[in-house]
């Protein structure tokens, strides 16, 4: 069944040519959503065919790891690429009812962000990551500029700009590992690069971190990310947001982990210095969030802090932060995108104080944003609770109370600048007509409360998955072994 | 210059200063691609040009990764680009342009598809050669509109088809590999006969999906030219 994988890959590219070349004969929405339905159900038979602790890697063209490019999954890839395709549906859905210009390029240039996603997350091949990263980020600055206003073309460019030096640096250390190592497979160039000379690692391992952390968007070059986010129309910032950064943190620990392991890394102190990044993150992050008129602003620093609390978890190197911050990055994921389709329906021009009044307006939405703002603010019984909550304990367990301690206390601050907001909705205002959505976009609201909801109550049944995700990362003898294994 | 660039400035000489420092100590003898093999390219591809062995066989996905990247730039270019009014009309250019246009045009176009066809025998390939095709189609497009409004040696639908028949060509090669049980974009494990390497009809697959490489990018090119003249119609 590994040919599911090569389907998973290029059904968004298939998808997106048919849009293309039936420019007013097929009605784009219904069709790309019907494609990543598709890649839905390829990526469930997938992981029922996939089995226990199974990695399936499918070399291209026949040759393996030394001469071609191999593709490979594990449960964290697929954990990853679930995630990549339930906020591409949900975008896509969201969007339909949206009246945006020529929507054949719109959906085609969502398919084929979510194909450059799905590469960064099925790929085994550095150079391979490259060129979908490098897809991806095209087809992002895109959609950032969309509107083709002022304001978005100065937050695409500002995008371009800061991402286009992240790429360089990532290319860079690319070539430096092919130069030691004579290979451009992750599993491949691992043996060379652990004996190359420490200098050489400590460049290589910095050139990744600062070339992905401006793809992620981490505090000393979030500043793209407030201007880019807020010109772009909100589902394409739910997308980037919700996906486009969490595949980049994805494949910045699954490139480090696989090249060096945890070992050479924590070596290098670099779990400090990542988890201090992500602190610097979240106390920048909340507190630029204060005082923002327009909501999607707000969101996108409060994105730049979550962002903060999965590298904490991340970079703690144990069981239980790793779980919580997988755990976290499908929370943040859902429920910021949720915000996001919120921000688009409830706000004219996007003003916070437009949303006076909603409870009356619509109380089905007003309430809707109270369990997603409780859910990033860290409230029990709801799924962002846990995720925080499994951060702080295995900061804990890794002897960084510090972190810990602000995790705990940014939780208290978001509550700060959600409640006003909740506040305003529950006041009174002149404005008393009835809010009515498209029962599309309110059904794509609902949903993501719905998960949010359910997901603290069958975490049960989450974390075995969220655990084998997790020892994929921490220990990937499997994966390195299935790919060894196909010469 | 402000103080910010001095700041620049200096933080920039510093990363490269270390770079320059890490690249010193690469190892002398560190590995290659193919670890030594290259004389086995021939014999595993059919083709003698190693470069194209790599684009089109051993490392096929990037290339069609390569050619999503510009499907989507011509996409974003025909969404974003804004008309600008293109005063070629009725302009004079020099009689050196006119004539020396139409004298080495087809020459151009000729080289363009010979760069295309013989990518596996000698240095070039679909990129080259597909870029070289809308380089002419770009010449002809400036000279010519002086006389024609807005002239194209392909109209914008036509390319759109050609770009997209050879990414789906790509695709549907690609795809044989996995109808005959064998592997995505593969070459010789497909079956299919290699051919004499040196000769016209060999390597399988590669003319072929550098015929397909060539059709996208010099349609592409042409399109992201024409989008940023006009408004596509």
């Amino acid at each position: 069944m590994s040919e599911l994988l090569v389907f998973i890959l290029i059904y968004p590219l298939l998808f997106a040519v048919a849009v293309q070349t039936r420019v007013g004969k097929i009605r784009p929405y219904e069709f790309g959503i019907s494609g990543i339905i598709t890649g839905i159900l390829a990526l469930i038979l997938l992981s029922i065919t996939h089995g226990q602790g199974d990695v399936i890697a499918y070399p291209m063209g026949g040759w393996g790891y030394l001469k071609g490019i191999v593709i490979a999954v594990d449960h964290l890839s697929l954990l990853m690429a679930g995630l990549i395709q339930c906020i591409g549906l949900l975008t896509l859905l969201f969007s339909s009812k949206q009246s945006i210009e020529k929507p054949h390029i719109y959906v085609s240039l969502v398919l084929l962000c979510i194909m450059g996603l799905n590469g960064i997350v099925l790929t085994a091949d550095l150079f391979n990551l490259f060129v979908f990263l490098e897809l991806a980020s095209l087809v992002s600055y895109a959609l950032v500029a969309y509107t083709k206003e002022a304001e978005g073309l100065e937050g695409a460019f500002k995008y371009v700009l800061m991402s286009f030096g992240g790429s360089m640096l990532i290319l860079w250390a690319t070539a430096l590992v092919y130069a030691i190592s004579g290979s451009l497979n992750i599993v491949g160039a691992a043996e060379a690069l652990r004996q190359a000379p420490h200098f050489l690692q400590i460049t290589i391992v910095a050139m990744y971190v600062s070339g992905f952390s401006v793809k992620v968007g981490l505090f000393p070059v979030h500043a793209w990310k407030a201007d880019a986010y807020t010109a772009a129309r909100a589902p394409v910032g739910a997308l980037l947001s919700g996906a486009s950064s969490k595949v980049a943190i994805y494949a910045l620990f699954r490139v480090l982990s696989l090249l060096f392991g945890w070992s050479i890394l924590s070596g290098m102190n670099l779990g400090v210095v990542l988890a201090t990044l992500g602190l610097v993150s979240i106390l920048i992050g909340h507190m630029l969030a204060f005082g923002q008129s327009k909501l999607k602003r707000l969101l996108t620093y409060s994105s730049i802090a979550h962002i903060g609390y999965i590298l904490i978890g991340l970079s703690v190197f144990n069981l239980l932060g790793t779980v919580g911050a997988l755990f976290h990055m499908v929370n943040h994921g859902l429920l910021k995108a949720g915000l996001f389709y919120f921000a688009a329906v409830a706000t004219e021009d996007d003003e916070i104080l437009s949303l006076k009044g909603l409870f009356r307006r619509s109380p089905s939405l007003a309430i809707c944003f109270v369990v997603m703002a409780l859910g990033m603010a860290g409230v029990p019984p709801l799924n962002g609770f846990l995720s925080k909550w499994l951060i702080v304990m295995g900061a804990m367990e890794a002897g960084f109370y510090l972190h810990a301690a602000v995790i705990v206390i940014a939780g208290l601050m978001a509550l700060l600048y959600y409640v006003p907001l909740v506040q305003l909705m529950f006041t009174p205002s002149d404005e008393t007509q009835a809010l009515v959505l498209e029962r599309s976009q309110m059904g794509v609201i609902q949903t993501v409360v719905a998960i949010s909801v359910v997901l603290f109550f069958v975490a049960n049944w989450v974390f075995p998955v969220l655990q084998e995700a997790a020892s994929n990362l921490m220990y990937p003898d499997s994966y390195i072994d299935t790919i060894f294994n196909l010469n | 210059m402000s103080k910010h660039h001095y700041v620049l400035v200096g933080v920039l000489s510093i990363s490269f200063l270390i770079t320059v420092f890490a690249m010193c100590q690469l190892p002398e003898s560190s590995g290659s691609f193919l670890g030594g093999e290259a004389l086995l390219v021939p014999q595993e591809t059919g083709v003698i040009n190693l470069v194209a062995a790599v684009l089109y066989d051993y490392r096929g996905l990037d290339t069609l990764g390569e050619t999503v990247v510009i499907f989507a730039a011509s996409l974003v270019v025909s969404l974003l680009a804004t008309n600008m009014p293109s005063k070629m009309l009725h302009t004079q250019l020099s009689p050196l342009v006119q004539y020396g246009v139409d004298l080495t045009l087809p020459f151009i176009l000729l080289f363009g598809f010979y760069i295309i066809l013989f990518g596996h025998i000698s240095p070039g390939g679909g990129f080259t050669g597909g870029a070289m095709l809308a380089s002419g189609a770009i010449v002809a497009t400036i000279t010519y509109s002086t006389t024609n409004k807005h002239y194209t040696i392909l109209s914008h639908q036509a390319n759109n088809k050609i770009e997209v028949l050879g990414l789906g060509t790509f695709l549907g090669i690609g795809l044989v590999g996995v109808a005959v049980n064998s592997f995505f974009l593969a070459n010789a494990a497909s079956g299919v006969s290699l051919g004499t390497p040196g000769t016209l009809l060999s390597g399988g697959w590669i003319p072929l999906l550098s015929v397909a490489s060539g059709m996208k990018v010099g349609a592409g090119l042409s399109l992201i030219f024409s989008g940023l003249l006009e408004e596509d119609s």
